[in-house]
């Protein structure tokens, strides 16, 4: 028996992580973990031309106690590969440089790079040739120049028939250039396992089947971490030592990166700390003119000392003058999130809950323990972000400001898709599996799915498929640019981070995603799109314009009844955030009855509160059913506000501090611990200190467990009270403007779709039944928006062309602006003044936006059809024809027009078209539902509006059916769920037999058995709305 | 300038279309009244198999039958035969019997024009209408979605409320074919019988036969090809007049014992080329051993299409001719007989077994594998003296390993270790050790 080789140190300097798109096979993590494992002295994560991974790979060796090398791969134009090593903060500069470089002069995920980029300073890093086989000798001399003294031959062995004649190749052409030779592993995953996961991730990238891919796949399993006795076996000694010289040479760490934030926001003369407190003083001024509370005067001045102590103030001016510009160009925004627990956020206007009003909670904000840098999230009006977004890039410049990355990763469905054509199964197998998995299926392929689509494990090709998207899930497939997070900084930001294309023109996005920037203590200001801002905006300028007013935002009265009312009878369709089934199931029993109430409102239905069994016991409390108690009375201020029942997230640190003696920044680590625990876990640790220290302090084990249960429940879906404050401001505000002005807002939403939870034909029947007058869409009234015009009992609102599926806005306008000069009289005259494309005369004659001038839908579309365009140059020939008389469309037909032309009808309401055969059927209406008593057998039908399946709900799915008496709730169990998976899924007109239920004046239809009744629709074109 | 080319008094679509002729005084009209019958099949054999059978059958009862392109129906003229036949509802039930035993359950309409009996065959409408006066009645109550148009022009009537054809004769007919212009308002006259219209006639697939008579009972190859020529002659006339190629010869020798059996000489690729045929004929004819003498040959030849025109190839006419290498394999297999010859081809895969396959053609591909050429169609299990493989001797490994661990996708993976190795005698093998059973096999041999 020959005995084992002495297992030699040794540091892997080539290895690419998953980062390295559909290559790397393994995490970072995961690299570094099995490196650390087999007791290397070092890895080197090296992306092709990414750092992408890296910080995700720093944070892991930290914890490993792994020296880390940070490079990169990259392959030239000509062919010529090579791998860089940063040595020194100014090496990881330059290839920071360099990798910008490359990938800026190619578009989104990919990179271009010639010999002259290598011309640029390097001097910093150390390169490894990876020669091509044969070795091209050229490409050594010329790599010899530009790294002089700095050059390895990485000797990269793997089984491939001649390992001996590589070597001896590659000796030769080290000794003939003067250039040592280095032992490298090309490592693309961490064990040999992956290899299937790799070869399938090649054939993906190729776009081919894996029996079609070649020699692109690898031979072996051997680019994975090998063991050392398996290197010494492989490499001779010197090679294997070569790698410990260059590991030694590279003393770098992410650690030495310094993060400055942009200086040049205060003025001359002024510090940082004197210009924000001065900022702060003139906003104490404005928000209280007649004096501040001391109790807020001191938690300013808490504020503000902490910031200076951390550094922040840059941060904080930043943001102001991001707001201030927007202010400034009439553009609606509101911080949220976290921002909302600041005083100095409230005078600076970055967030409008006042802290008289609410009990904040900075270290939820800024904390010194955490030593990571505040996230202030600021919502602008959604149409307008993009003047806000320009603005940044203007004043810092595109060197200076870019947006944080998001890894889009593989979500079942799509690693379905990529895995089923990998293994060259039929397409359309993979399609049919794929649409099977439905937008809650987080786990992967189920029997249950492959039953629907006539496929079984027994299949070894199926067991195959199976096994990969497992192991695909999650894996990341590109990057792309995160919704708003911007990154600014005073130096440029390739000195921190490589910067590359968006797929937008005209964005850029750096390689970090918002955990990476977190890990790193970048600063990062979201900006974020929200459509109620615009909707609100639009609102309050329809009304002003209408009633010749100038109310603004600050001017809506404050706490009005008739609005509470309005609320409490869950007549909130269009307001936003209570307007979801379940925030209107949640209202009648609420009752909100001031503004606190519509913060508890926000933040109750929420997976949180629900998980950790609150929601029974506060709204019990609230209806008195319930004495109000604490389980301590060192509780009473924390839970106070919320009866004794804990609710918001920053009342479980509260609850963590007072009762289980945490820290604050303890609490804050707890709090983060809980938004992360579902992907990393890592919550066992504070239930242990948790629940231990609550029983020392005394209180039960029963309110331990159940206070730890909720912190589970909050995990990603937590909402904190002072986002919850935030986002009720807007609540009241929409509701108020629903309640007494529904024309204008409903006019507003119509404008700013898409957004919220319901169609434009549900907004504009709620709003008929507040009484609004509708008017349908006209050539000769409406313009591209829907407006507001006079009418009998006040504002009527009319249907702007933007409603027509298909039309361009162009067309719109141009119809308007030729109206301008004389309305049209006739349908030809229409076809002849506005220049328009016969294919855009039918779609305004399939809307009906014609039929006031020709008569009816069908004149209009006679009249509209069969001449030539206009031609700009030559008047057009105008054929004189007599119009025939066509039959006017019936009801029935003008409905189907209306719902295909733009998803919505002023007319009846489909189903009462249905009415008699459903009733035939013995199908009962919505408002039936209303009148019959609990528990009482029921059927009724109505249009799917929406489908929602909340992850909190255990596979619930409650789906909102419509009538012309209005909307009914149902509540599909999951195993009803299961077995009438299509029926459930697929039907737009839909059949219920059920038990009615009631709970506190809130309906619900318990569905027994689903009926598909889509036959009786015919043509009509409705669509639902479904949500995870 | 406004240009009106309309006609104010024009009237709706009823008028008779300006190409149909006035009827004239003329004697009656002694010739049948053509009668079209549509057989819409629903079967569950591929349509095209079933529609052949059927339209081959209803041949018996008239020569005119045609195969709408778009439509699983078959569509025949028949009132030439309808008195023959017994009238037109006993034709009727006979037709329906005709395509229930070619496998299909038909529905069976009748019109005085083909696309009337065709758009009723649509709309599922088992109506026999025989009089033309009935058509716009009929026709009038169908859904405009039987008439097959582009869906913009059926989008188009729909928005205007037309719907049925009915609706669309009642709107004025200029105007109607300004909006969904005059082709399609040329189909609905052919429907009316207002505009002639015969479908595209539909012809069986007719197979080359041709007999001749040898001069004297013979069974000397040499003599029998002297007469296949003349046959081979009238096949190049034939093939070149149908456009196309021969993909193999079916000879029959007949008489006077008549047991020989027939003789199939296949192509490597279809062919009209006269030389290549000559040539492949003349080298079987060659080794042609009958059993008895005969005194008729008959060549029958199902003919294909030409694969790929000669001449369009920019340099196609200063290249080789490409019969050139389909010849030399035609004569190889005719020498060899046709399973004997096959060409190889590598195909780019790390697992020895997939990297090459056998090719009919012998397309090239280009070359990839790093092996021998020369491998065992399966493994040969090794024995191994002293941890050491043996063939004919033990074996000395003289480089590897190169590791193949691949092929997992299909059910058929492999990990092995690969040397090349050499025995005693100084034959170059390439050998594994499979890394599942640790095994040493013999895969291949070095030249």
């Amino acid at each position: 028996m020959t005995a084992l080789p002495a297992a030699p140190a040794y540091a892997e300097l080539h290895c690419l992580s998953h980062y390295s798109f559909l290559r790397g096979a393994s995490s970072p993590e995961e690299l570094v973990a099995h490196a650390s494992k087999l007791g290397y002295q070092a890895l080197a994560v090296t992306d092709e031309c990414s750092l992408a991974g890296i910080v995700r790979a720093h944070v892991a060796a930290r914890e490993h106690g792994l020296k880390l090398l940070t490079g990169s791969e990259f392959r030239l134009q000509d062919g010529l590969r090579l791998v860089l090593l940063a040595t020194s903060l100014a090496g990881y500069r330059q290839l920071c440089a360099l990798i910008t470089r490359a990938r800026r002069a190619a578009p989104k995920g990919a990179y271009r790079l010639t010999r002259v980029d290598l011309a640029s300073p390097l001097d910093g890093c150390l390169a490894l040739w990876l020669p091509g086989a044969p070795a091209d000798p050229l490409e050594l001399a010329f790599l010899g120049e530009v790294f002089s003294g700095r050059l390895w031959i990485a000797v990269e062995l793997h089984a491939q028939g001649d390992d001996r004649g590589r070597l001896r190749e590659l000796a030769r052409l080290g000794g003939a250039a003067g250039v040592p030779l280095v032992a490298a592993g090309d490592v693309h995953m961490h064990v040999r396992r992956r290899r299937m996961l790799q070869d399938t991730l090649t054939a993906i990238r190729l776009k081919r089947p894996l029996a079609e891919a070649g020699f692109a796949l690898h031979p072996n399993g051997e680019r994975h971490l090998r063991t050392r006795q398996a290197l010494a076996r492989r490499y001779p000694g010197a090679l294997l030592a070569a790698t410990l010289e260059l590991a030694d040479r590279s003393d770098f760490s992410l650690d030495e990166l310094r993060y400055e934030y942009p200086h040049e926001l205060v003025p001359d003369g002024w510090s940082a700390t004197d210009w924000l407190n001065h900022l702060v003083g003139e906003g104490m001024q404005r928000r209280w003119p007649s004096g501040i509370p001391a109790a807020t005067a001191r938690v300013i001045r808490h504020e503000l000392a902490l910031i200076a102590e951390l550094g922040y103030e840059s941060y904080f001016l930043t943001v102001h003058d991001i707001v201030s510009f927007a202010r400034g160009r009439g553009i609606l925004c509101q911080g949220r999130g976290s921002a909302a627990n600041s005083a100095v956020c409230y005078c600076l206007g970055i967030t409008e809950v006042d802290p008289v009003r609410m009990s904040l909670l900075f270290e939820r904000f800024i904390s010194r323990e955490r030593n990571e840098p505040p996230d202030i999230d600021v919502d602008f009006e959604h149409e307008r972000r993009e003047e806000v977004i320009q603005y940044i890039y203007g004043k810092y410049g595109r060197e200076r400001a870019a947006l944080a990355a998001t890894v889009i990763s593989y979500c079942p469905r799509s690693a379905v898709r990529d895995v089923g054509k990998a293994l060259g199964m039929p397409a359309e197998q993979v399609t049919r599996l794929a649409r099977a998995i439905q937008w809650w299926d987080r786990d992967g392929i189920r029997d249950d799915h492959l039953q629907a689509v006539g496929l079984s494990r027994d299949d070894p090709q199926v067991r195959r498929l199976s096994f990969l998207v497992g192991e695909l899930l999650g894996f990341p497939r590109h990057l792309s640019q995160h919704v708003g997070g911007f990154v600014i900084s005073e130096q440029p930001l390739h000195w921190l981070v490589p910067v590359e294309n968006a797929a937008m023109p005209g964005r850029t996005v750096i390689q970090w995603d918002k955990d990476d920037l977190d890990q790193m203590g970048l600063l990062k200001v979201d900006v974020l799109g929200l459509g109620m801002l615009t909707a609100i905006r639009r609102s309050l300028a329809l009304l002003n314009g209408y009633h010749g007013t100038s109310l603004a935002l600050d001017g809506i009265p404050a706490e009005d009844a008739r609005v509470y009312e309005m609320i409490c009878r869950a007549d909130t369709v269009g307001v936003f955030q209570v307007e979801s089934r379940a925030q209107m199931a949640m209202l009648p029993r609420l009752k909100p009855r001031c503004y606190y109430d519509l913060v508890i409102e926000v933040a109750i239905v929420r997976p949180g509160p629900i998980q950790g069994e609150m929601v029974h016991p506060y709204l019990r409390r609230r209806s008195g059913a319930e004495p109000v108690s604490y389980p301590g009375e060192a509780l009473r201020g924390v839970l106070e506000r919320t009866l004794g029942v804990p609710i918001f997230q920053e009342q479980v640190m509260r609850l963590a501090m007072v009762a289980a003696g945490f820290s604050a920044g303890e609490a804050d680590a707890l709090r983060r611990a809980m938004a992360a625990w579902r992907r990393r876990g890592g919550l066992t640790s504070f239930a242990d200190r948790l629940i231990g220290g609550m029983r020392e302090r005394g209180y039960s084990e029963e309110f331990a467990r159940q206070l730890f249960s909720q912190i589970q429940g909050f995990g990603e879906y937590g909402f904190p009270e002072s986002h919850a404050a935030s986002f009720a401001l807007l609540v009241y505000v929409s509701a108020w403007l629903k309640c007494h002005h529904p024309a204008a807002f409903t006019c507003a939403l119509l404008n700013s779709q898409p957004m919220g939870f319901y169609a434009p034909a549900q907004l504009v029947q709620a709003a008929q039944r507040q009484g609004v007058e509708l008017r349908p869409v006209d050539v000769n009234h409406s313009d591209w928006d829907c407006s507001l015009e006079r009418g009998a009992s006040g504002p009527a609102l009319r249907l702007g062309l933007r409603m027509i599926r298909g039309l361009p806005r162009q067309v719109a306008d141009r119809l308007a602006g030729v109206r301008r000069q004389a309305p049209f009289a006739s349908a030809g005259e229409l076809r002849h003044r506005a220049g328009l494309r016969p294919a855009e005369l039918e779609l305004l004659a399939a809307a009906g936006a014609v039929a006031q001038l020709a008569g009816h839908r069908h004149q209009a579309r006679w009249q509209l059809s069969g001449q030539p365009p206009a031609s700009p140059l030559l008047s057009s020939p105008v054929f004189a024809e007599g119009t025939p008389l066509l039959s006017a469309p019936g009801e029935a037909r003008d409905i189907a027009a209306d719902y295909r032309s733009m998803g919505l009808t002023l007319g009846r309401h489909p189903l009462a078209l249905l009415r008699a055969r459903l009733a035939q059927g013995g199908w009962l209406t919505a408002r039936e539902a209303g009148q019959a008593p609990a528990g009482v057998p029921f059927r009724a039908a109505g249009l799917v509006i929406s489908r929602q399946r909340p992850g909190s709900a255990g596979g619930v799915v409650f789906i909102t059916l419509e009538d012309e008496t209005g909307p009914l709730n149902l509540i599909v169990w999951p195993a009803l769920a299961a077995r009438q998976r299509q029926v459930m899924l697929g039907s737009r007109l839909l059949g219920v037999q059920g038990r009615i239920q009631r709970q506190d004046g809130v309906l619900h239809l318990l569905a027994q058995r689903l009926y598909s009744l889509d036959m009786l629709l015919g043509e009509l074109d409705v669509r639902s709305r479904d949500f995870g | 300038m406004r240009r009106s080319w309309g006609n104010p008094a024009e009237q709706p679509g009823s008028a008779p279309a300006p190409a149909t002729p006035a009827p004239r005084p003329v004697e009656r009209d002694r010739r049948p009244r053509p009668l079209w019958f549509c057989l819409w099949l629903h079967g569950e054999e591929p349509a095209g198999r079933v529609l052949g059978r059927v339209a081959r059958r209803a041949t018996r009862f008239t020569p005119t039958v045609s195969l709408p392109r778009t439509d699983p129906a078959v569509l025949l003229e028949v009132g030439a035969s309808l008195r023959l036949f017994g009238g037109a509802g006993q034709l009727g039930e006979r037709l329906r019997a005709l395509s229930t035993a070619g496998g299909a359950w038909p529905l069976v309409s009748a019109a005085p024009t083909a696309r009337a009996a065709l758009w009723l065959a649509r709309a599922g409408r088992p109506v026999l209408a025989s009089e033309p006066a009935q058509l716009p009645g009929l026709l009038g109550s169908l859904p405009v979605a039987v008439t097959g148009w582009p869906a913009a022009a059926q989008q188009l009537l729909a928005g205007c409320g037309a719907d049925t054809l009915g609706h669309c004769l009642r709107l004025p007919r200029h105007g109607l074919a300004r909006r969904i212009g005059p082709g399609l308002l040329h189909e609905l006259d052919q429907a009316l019988g207002r505009q002639p219209y015969q479908p595209p006639p539909w012809t069986p697939p007719r197979p080359f036969r041709a007999i001749v008579g040898l001069p004297l009972v013979t069974g000397d190859g040499a003599l029998l090809f002297k007469a296949a020529c003349h046959l081979l002659e009238q096949l190049g006339a034939e093939l070149g007049r149908r456009q196309a190629a021969a993909a193999a010869l079916h000879w029959r020798f007949g008489a006077p014992a008549d047991g020989n059996p027939p003789l199939r000489i296949g192509l490597a690729r279809p062919s009209a080329s006269p030389g290549l045929l000559h040539e492949l004929v003349r080298l079987r004819f060659a080794a042609l051993a009958l059993a008895s003498p005969v005194d008729l040959l008959e060549l029958v030849v199902h003919p294909v299409a030409l694969p790929g025109q000669a001449g369009t190839d920019l340099l196609g006419d200063f290249l080789d001719p490409p019969g050139e290498a389909a010849g030399f394999l035609g004569r190889l297999r005719a020498r060899l007989g046709a399973d004997a010859v096959h060409g190889l081809g590598c195909q780019a895969a790390w697992r020895p077994e997939a990297a090459w396959s056998r090719q009919a053609g012998g397309q090239r591909h280009a070359p990839g594998a790093r092996q021998p050429v020369w491998l065992l169609p399966v493994p040969r299990r090794l024995r191994e003296a002293g941890g050491r493989p043996e063939w004919s001797g033990p074996l000395e490994l003289e480089s590897g390993p190169q590791r193949i661990e691949t092929g997992w996708w299909d059910g058929e993976p492999v990990r092995r270790d690969y040397y090349a190795a050499r025995n005693p005698q100084g034959a170059g093998v390439w050998v594994f050790r499979d890394l599942r059973d640790a095994g040493w096999y013999l895969h291949g041999l070095f030249g």
